[in-house]
């Protein structure tokens, strides 16, 4: 094949004023060229093309064409609207942000707000009779309420003061901070400690409230005229009588105190009524004596058992008396 | 002059790069067009050229001129189309009819676009008879001798051509009229 002949050929579909007959012999030459044949041609034709600079004119075409060029190497118009248009999306973006914040603020006063009203809140912790229950306090001390007692303390407890409300008898282990004093107020009295570990008696039944201080030291004040404060120091006992509105300090062997917490009872030659109470206190059952030469007698042992029964027996055997369980009460005659 | 905006473009200088698209952007679309005879595919090929050049900038060679850089990269994309287009069956008629309207509009170069030349044929064949439409298909679209066909649909041989060469005479009617006015307005 005359390679002039074939350029001849190109050149002339290239024109599209090919004739059929020339047409069909350029259509087999071409099948017949191998991928780098052609190029040659090609190329070829392209130099000459060029040569001859019958150049077009840049049209709109051909901007077009630059657009889109543009866009994929990232030059492009439509680029900068973009970024025009990031720059709109950061503006709304910014102002939502801002409506953020204030829906935020707004929510968290009203939080505040909420959580201030929350505070006054008050918290109660409650053991029934015969039961026991042990609170811990947010900064870490642990109440240990014995049966029918109540311990009731605001939500902001430990922010300001640490102040608690009680009713009962309650074992307290506080946690030392000097900054903050402890303030247990009673109907009766009110403690203050820093930290110390005492038992508080002041059920509402009882005439005396009573405070056995284990460790540590305790100051407690009766809250009615004249309002002095005691100083107790351990194996100490304040006790104050509603009645004569006395408070007095007196030692004594506070593991009869505590025996509550330890589920034994302990006795120093107690006085009967006293042992009476304070078993029935701790199995939470009301003693009801129709025999009353017993309240003489003094008892001196210890119980160690969760079973009323096994007390009750062998107080029996030592007092020779009888006894009835009806419901909650124990009735006791000769 | 060239090189130095060759070297500007290795360089990294997008506005070079704009300088030497605008070029030859119309030279390169003139060459691709005549070859490919689609102004998509044209488009298309010019565009992923230029993409390709300055994608690969760094690794241009200053001292190769551009034109044989641009013969380069466009070559196989224009290379498979070639093909495609130099074997389909209606080219040869798209060839005609466009020499024909070349030299009566006098333009150097043609911009009839092929595909655009086959959309209107397909419109142009609602033009004719039954009869002239199956002759035509027949001999032009699937190839069939004349004498073939005109056995199948029993005529005789001479009719065959008439109906083939009505069909032609109206198509091409048809067709110089779409594509002239196509001519003026694109």
């Amino acid at each position: 094949m005359n390679k002039q002949r074939l350029s001849f050929l190109l050149n002339k579909y290239r024109l599209n004023t090919i004739c059929p007959e020339e047409y069909a012999e350029f259509l087999t030459q071409v099948n017949l060229l191998s991928d780098k044949e052609l190029k040659e041609f090609f190329n070829i034709e392209w130099d000459q093309f060029i040569s001859s600079s019958s150049s077009d004119l840049y049209g709109e075409v051909h901007d077009e064409i630059l657009m889109s060029i543009n866009n994929r190497t990232g030059h492009g118009f439509e680029k900068k609207r973009f970024m025009f248009s990031n720059n709109y999306i950061i503006r709304i973006a910014a102002s939502l942000v801002i409506f953020l914040f204030l829906g935020l603020a707004v929510n968290m006063y009203i939080d505040k707000k909420t959580l201030c009203f929350s505070l006054k809140n008050e918290i109660s912790v409650n053991a029934g009779k015969g039961e026991k229950a042990t609170v811990t306090l947010p900064d870490g001390s642990v109440v240990k309420l014995n049966s029918e007692s109540q311990l009731t303390y605001q939500q902001n407890f430990g922010l300001d003061n640490r102040q608690v409300f009680f009713l009962g008898e309650g074992y307290f282990k506080v946690k030392k901070n000097p900054k903050k004093e402890f303030i247990v107020m009673t109907k009766s009295v009110k403690v203050r400690v820093t930290g110390t570990t005492f038992n508080l008696s002041c059920y509402d039944r009882c005439d005396q409230v009573q405070m056995a201080l284990i460790e540590g030291s305790v100051m407690i004040s009766a809250l009615q005229f004249p309002e002095k404060e005691y100083k107790v120091s351990p194996n100490q006992k304040a006790i104050f009588d509603k009645k004569s509105g006395v408070l007095h300090i007196e030692n004594s062997l506070n593991e009869f105190d505590t025996a509550w917490v330890k589920t034994k009872l302990t006795f120093h030659s107690e006085p009967l009524k006293n042992v009476l109470s304070l078993v029935g206190r701790k199995y939470g059952f009301s003693i009801k004596l129709e025999d009353y030469t017993l309240l003489n007698e003094r008892y001196t042992g210890c119980f160690d058992s969760e079973n009323i029964d096994d007390v009750l027996s062998i107080l029996t055997k030592h007092f020779k008396f009888k006894y009835q369980i009806r419901k909650n009460t124990i009735f006791i005659s000769n | 002059m060239e090189k130095k905006i060759l070297q500007e473009v290795k360089r990294g200088t997008y506005n070079s790069f704009i300088v030497l698209y605008k070029n030859w952007s119309p030279r390169l679309y003139s060459f691709i067009f005549s070859l490919v005879k689609s102004k998509e595919i044209t488009q298309d090929i010019l565009q992923e050229t230029f993409v390709t050049l300055w994608t690969h900038r760094a690794s241009i060679d200053t001292e190769r001129s551009l034109k044989s850089y641009l013969f380069t990269i466009s070559y196989h994309l224009v290379l498979k189309e070639f093909k495609y287009k130099v074997c389909h069956p209606r080219m040869s008629e798209y060839i005609e009819l466009s020499s024909e309207l070349n030299l009566s509009e006098n333009t150097t170069d043609n911009k009839i676009d092929f595909d655009d030349f086959l959309e209107k044929l397909e419109y142009a064949k609602k033009k004719l008879t039954p009869k002239q439409k199956e002759v035509f298909t027949l001999i032009k679209e699937c190839n069939y001798s004349v004498a073939y066909v005109a056995n199948k649909l029993g005529v005789n041989e001479q009719t065959a051509r008439n109906h083939l060469a009505t069909a032609i005479k109206t198509l091409r009617k048809e067709l110089r009229e779409y594509l002239s006015l196509f001519l003026l307005f694109f």
